[in-house]
């Protein structure tokens, strides 16, 4: 029985090499930038977009030279929407593929257990695409948020409700982090404001079937009616409103502000507002180029979830280029003043929390099938029309 | 309390419900066979369907032909090649390949499809006005085809010949060899019978979710929870399961907040199985 | 080979590893040894009572919700781990009297049902568990700890299977397996045993999810109560060997290293390849790869209930020299 011993220690040796084994070092020498992000899982759709951007944004940058004279290459996994296979996999970008840089995964639950692993390490890791506030509070100093932080989400509704002196609202809202994050954001609004909210309710992921928040609504009769949620959920939202002929004055969600809820949603989407916090028509620095290069490459207009990763890979390769380093502390000590303008705005951190503060929100509406701002003044591409007009005043 | 739009709300769920259990009926409440692939079936009939109407241009009634003979045809091969070989292990093993085979269909459907939701708009997405209340058009399709095809099933089951060979193979596998009934053939039928309402199920719901490779997941359970609460095999059973969980979870979220009230479901299918096994109704075929 | 000497290379490997590995190595042993507990653990009810079903998560869930509570009020990690266990055994034991009337995949579909009741409860008690927002945990600086405990917990996990594997209780609980009603008729006192396993299976279940929320230092529940931890840890005992002392580590260890292997290399393809290779298994190894092996004949995986079937052969009068 000894004698098989040796072999299947061997055995076992070669097969950890070969999965733990790092690959072996190229002639190029690029940097280095690990992710891992939902490819499978219930994140898998809202995670694509923002993958998409980061590879443009490798393609492009690759083009120009590189960063600091290097290519810039993608170490990228699929953490399955699961925060826990996120942990590992960053472990593993850390300590075994040993790359340069990080970007965060998609969603908040994930980015919280990866910035943990990248405090551990003392690595910077860029939140491109986690807006729960609670993952920056925890005083990790390694955290830096590229993406935008609750209060941009939220902060142009009061100013619409207060212009059609409008004064009461429901939300109904997918339960999850982000999600209760801006619901406190809204309700702390609402007490300023002087807003009713009239009822505030959470429905579990998954959820598919909307009759009995509709049935409240009608009942209610709020003005305004708030989900924060996924563009499934924004989707099956406006068609069940209009399957039982329901309709607030206002439909505001940001599951509006995808490209998947324009398609799917057809004609039914016509009118519905979206929290976003970027749109391809912005005139922000690289915009231009940025929303024509995804275009073209993949064939529709990119969206706040696409943006954010486009910043956040932004920001990065901006502060490693004026630093000339990789040295993470001294990338982290630059990005504590450094500001500077991305695809979705301003870019400024709260130095002590690393909270994003810089990116404004806007609201848009869907007209003729595409979206047009209508929130801030400054980026208004058309006319809000409000109230909703009724359904069967629509062609 | 909207009580009137709440019963409606409620039924016309019930509708969509008994809709994912129809065809899952046949091969878990009849053959016993735990379908974890079921709701994919469901997801990728739904795909499929967009795909056809609104990638080709075809009418919708197209793919309501079209649909549930292909996923027929994937049912039989699936049975005829997998399933059949493993027909006389424990049951474990059915749950451990048709999880396979789910997983399998899900990363095909993300490779075909990608991730993003679709929809089909302006198909029956209307709505129809009763005595003042407003009815969804897909879901009323939904509710009417659901019911008449688990009556029609039913009566299948019952009166016809092939009906009465698909139950002896499920009651008595030995009785139906000895009786001349070819097992194989018998349940590869039934199965490709059970995806193929799996697919009229699909194309009939595509206009009312949004539709993605992971939407199965969704709707595999209250599949099995309508069929337990209604009875194993009973259609009648099921169809007024599905009516009272749909009922239950539009009044309970209504009461209690959309998390209980998905909840309820569950704990109706639990308190079912510990008080009346056999169903609410008692009629289920394999009790 | 012998099954303690299997158990003792088990043990040292589990030792040195940290000596070795680097700190992904690690975290990938903190998974594995996760699933070796959950798989173990399933094994007892599924296994040997023949009571399979699709809701263990709900006691790593309560577990990982109940240790994370205890340690945003301070209590130490260890010891919220403990009372997490403490938790999985006594929600076990009523809901064990009440559940197993149910039998086959009434059962099966049952437990699942009330996994979703749990998961539900933990969105829906918004005031203690914060909803979907989830608990932040304070992380711990390095994995050692977590990953000694866990080790300890899946060590004896394994002896408790070998040592389960040669009793009485064990075979009583074959039995039942078997034949519940005639395991009833001979005197076997069916509902409290399956009641014992049960309870005994939610125990490792309640404090490796305390473990798991204190490696993450973040719990939601979605992560508690994932059915993808469900189904996993079910794949893995059936593909190793429902029933069976090594079976579960098989499972466990194949099943992760293949996975961590294909999600690196084919991250767009692994599930679909995943999926292939678990219906290879239950297309060609129906009764798993440890009763597959021992049926080839292949000497390096212990009979199961070699010490029970030494003693039949002994009242034989044909002892063969092991």
């Amino acid at each position: 029985m000894f004698q098989s011993l040796p072999r299947t220690l061997a055995a076992l040796g070669l097969l950890t090499a070969v999965l733990f084994g790092a690959p072996t070092a190229r002639a190029a020498d690029p940097i280095k930038i690990g992710i891992a992000l939902s490819m499978t899982g219930n994140l898998a759709d809202s995670a694509g977009h923002y993958r998409k951007a980061i590879e443009l944004w490798r393609d492009m940058i690759n083009q120009k030279g590189g960063l600091l004279g290097r290519p810039v290459e993608l170490v990228l996994y699929d953490e399955r929407s699961d925060p826990a296979t996120a942990a590992r996999l960053y472990e593993r970008l850390i300590t075994v593929d040993k790359v340069d840089l990080l970007i965060a995964p998609w969603g908040s639950a994930s980015t919280a257990t990866s910035s943990a692993v990248a405090e551990k390490h003392k690595r910077l890791l860029i939140n491109a695409g986690g807006a729960s506030e609670k993952v920056q509070e925890r005083g990790f100093r390694y955290t830096v948020q590229t993406a935008a932080p609750i209060s941009a989400y939220v902060e142009g509704i009061a100013p619409l409700m207060a212009k059609y002196k409008y004064d009461s609202m429901v939300m109904v809202s997918r339960d999850f982090n982000a999600a209760r994050d801006m619901s406190a954001a809204l309700e702390k609004i609402a007490k300023e404001k002087n807003i009713k909210i009239l009822n505030s309710e959470y429905f579990p992921a998954g959820s598919t079937d909307f009759s009995s928040n509709i049935a409240k609504g009608r009942q209610l009769g709020p003005d305004v009616w708030v989900s924060l949620a996924y563009p499934n959920e924004a989707i099956e939202l406006v068609r069940q409103f209009r399957a039982t002929n329901y309709l607030p004055k206002v439909f505001i969600s940001n599951g509006v502000s995808q490209e998947d809820f324009l398609k799917a949603a057809g004609k039914d989407g016509e009118y519905a507002i979206g929290m976003s916090l970027y749109e391809p028509v912005m005139k922000t620095k690289g915009n231009a180029e940025f929303a024509k290069a995804f275009v073209a490459k993949y064939g529709y207009e990119p969206g706040y979830f696409a943006g954010f990763g486009y910043a956040g890979a932004t920001v990065l390769a901006e502060v490693v280029t004026k630093t000339g380093s990789l040295d993470q502390d001294k990338l982290r000590a630059e990005l504590d003043t450094y500001e500077t303008d991305t695809v979705l705005g301003h870019h400024k951190i709260e130095p002590k929390t690393g909270l994003q503060v810089g990116v404004k929100g806007l609201l848009i509406q869907v007209r003729n099938g595409k979206r047009e701002i209508i929130w801030p003044t400054e980026f208004k591409t058309i006319d809000e029309v409000l109230p909703l007009p009724a359904w069967e005043q629509r062609s | 309390m909207p009580v009137w739009e709440l019963l409606v709300g409620g039924i016309l769920l019930g509708g969509l419900y008994a809709l994912m259990a129809c065809g899952l009926n046949l091969i878990f409440g009849v053959m016993g066979v735990i379908n974890f692939a079921h709701g994919d079936f469901l997801a990728v009939a739904a795909l499929i369907t967009v795909s056809l109407v609104v990638g080709l241009g075809l009418p919708f009634i197209v793919a309501v032909v079209v649909v549930p003979l292909l996923l027929a045809a994937f049912g039989y091969v699936f049975q005829a090649v997998i399933l059949r070989r493993i027909a006389n292990g424990p049951v474990i093993m059915s749950v451990l390949a048709t999880f396979a085979v789910s997983t399998i269909i899900v990363n095909g459907a993300i490779l075909v499809w990608g991730g993003s939701y679709r929809g089909l708009p302006g198909v029956l997405g209307g709505s129809v006005e009763l005595f003042g209340l407003h009815l969804s058009e897909s879901r009323l399709v939904a509710f009417v085809v659901a019911m008449t095809g688990s009556l029609g099933v039913w009566w299948f089951l019952r009166r016809t010949r092939f009906g009465r060979a698909i139950r002896s193979v499920a009651q008595a596998p030995e009785l139906a060899t000895i009786s001349g009934i070819s097992i194989d053939r018998v349940r590869n039928v039934t199965f490709a019978l059970g995806a193929g309402m799996a697919g009229l199920g699909g194309v009939l719901m595509a206009p009312t979710f949004a539709a993605d490779p992971q939407l199965g997941s969704r709707f595999l359970i209250k599949a099995f929870a309508v069929i337990i609460v209604g009875g194993m095999g009973s259609y009648p059973g099921a169809m007024a399961g599905a009516l009272l969980l749909g009922v239950l979870e539009v009044f309970g979220s209504y009461w209690f907040g959309p998390t209980i009230g998905s909840a309820l479901l569950f704990l109706v299918m639990l308190a079912t199985l510990l008080v009346r096994p056999q169903g609410l109704f008692g009629i289920g075929l394999r009790t | 080979m012998k099954a303690p000497l299997l158990i003792a290379l088990f043990a040292l490997l589990l030792a040195v590893v940290p000596l070795f590995g680097g700190d992904y190595v690690l975290a990938f042993c903190v998974q594995l040894l996760v699933f070796v507990s959950l798989a173990y653990s399933w094994n007892l009810i599924g296994g040997y009572a023949g009571y399979t079903h699709f809701g263990q998560v709900t006691f790593f869930g309560l577990g990982a919700y109940v240790g994370a509570l205890l340690m945003q009020s301070g209590v130490h990690w260890l010891l919220a781990a403990a009372a997490a266990a403490l938790s999985g055994l006594l929600v076990a034991l009523p809901l064990g009297g009440v559940m197993l009337r149910l039998r086959g995949p009434f059962f099966a579909i049952g437990m699942y049902g009330m996994a979703r009741v749990f998961d539900s409860l933990a969105l829906g008690l918004d005031d203690i568990t914060q909803g979907g927002t989830g608990l932040y945990l304070t992380p711990l600086g390095n994995l050692y700890g977590i990953y000694a405990a866990l080790a300890v917990i899946a060590v004896v996990m394994l002896i408790a299977t070998y040592r389960l594997d040669n009793s009485r209780f064990g075979l009583q609980l074959l039995a039942i397996r078997e034949d519940e009603q005639a395991a009833e008729a001979m005197g076997i006192r069916t509902a409290r045993l399956k009641i014992a396993a049960f309870a005994a299976s939610a125990i490792a279940p309640g404090a490796v999810g305390s473990l798991y929320a204190t490696y993450l230092s973040y719990i939601d529940p979605s992560t508690a109560f994932g059915s993808m931890t469900e189904l996993t840890t079910i794949a893995m005992v059936l593909l190793g060997g429902l029933g069976t002392v090594f079976g579960p580590l098989i499972g466990a260890v194949l099943m992760s290293v293949v996975n961590e292997f294909l999600w690196s290399r084919f991250p767009e393809l692994y599930l679909g390849l995943v999926g292939c290779i678990i219906l290879a298994a239950v297309l060609f190894m129906p009764r798993g790869i440890a009763s597959f092996v021992v049926k080839r004949g292949w000497r390096g995986l212990p009979v199961p209930r070699e010490h029970l079937r030494r003693i039949a052969l002994r009242a034989r009068g044909a002892v063969p020299h092991v």
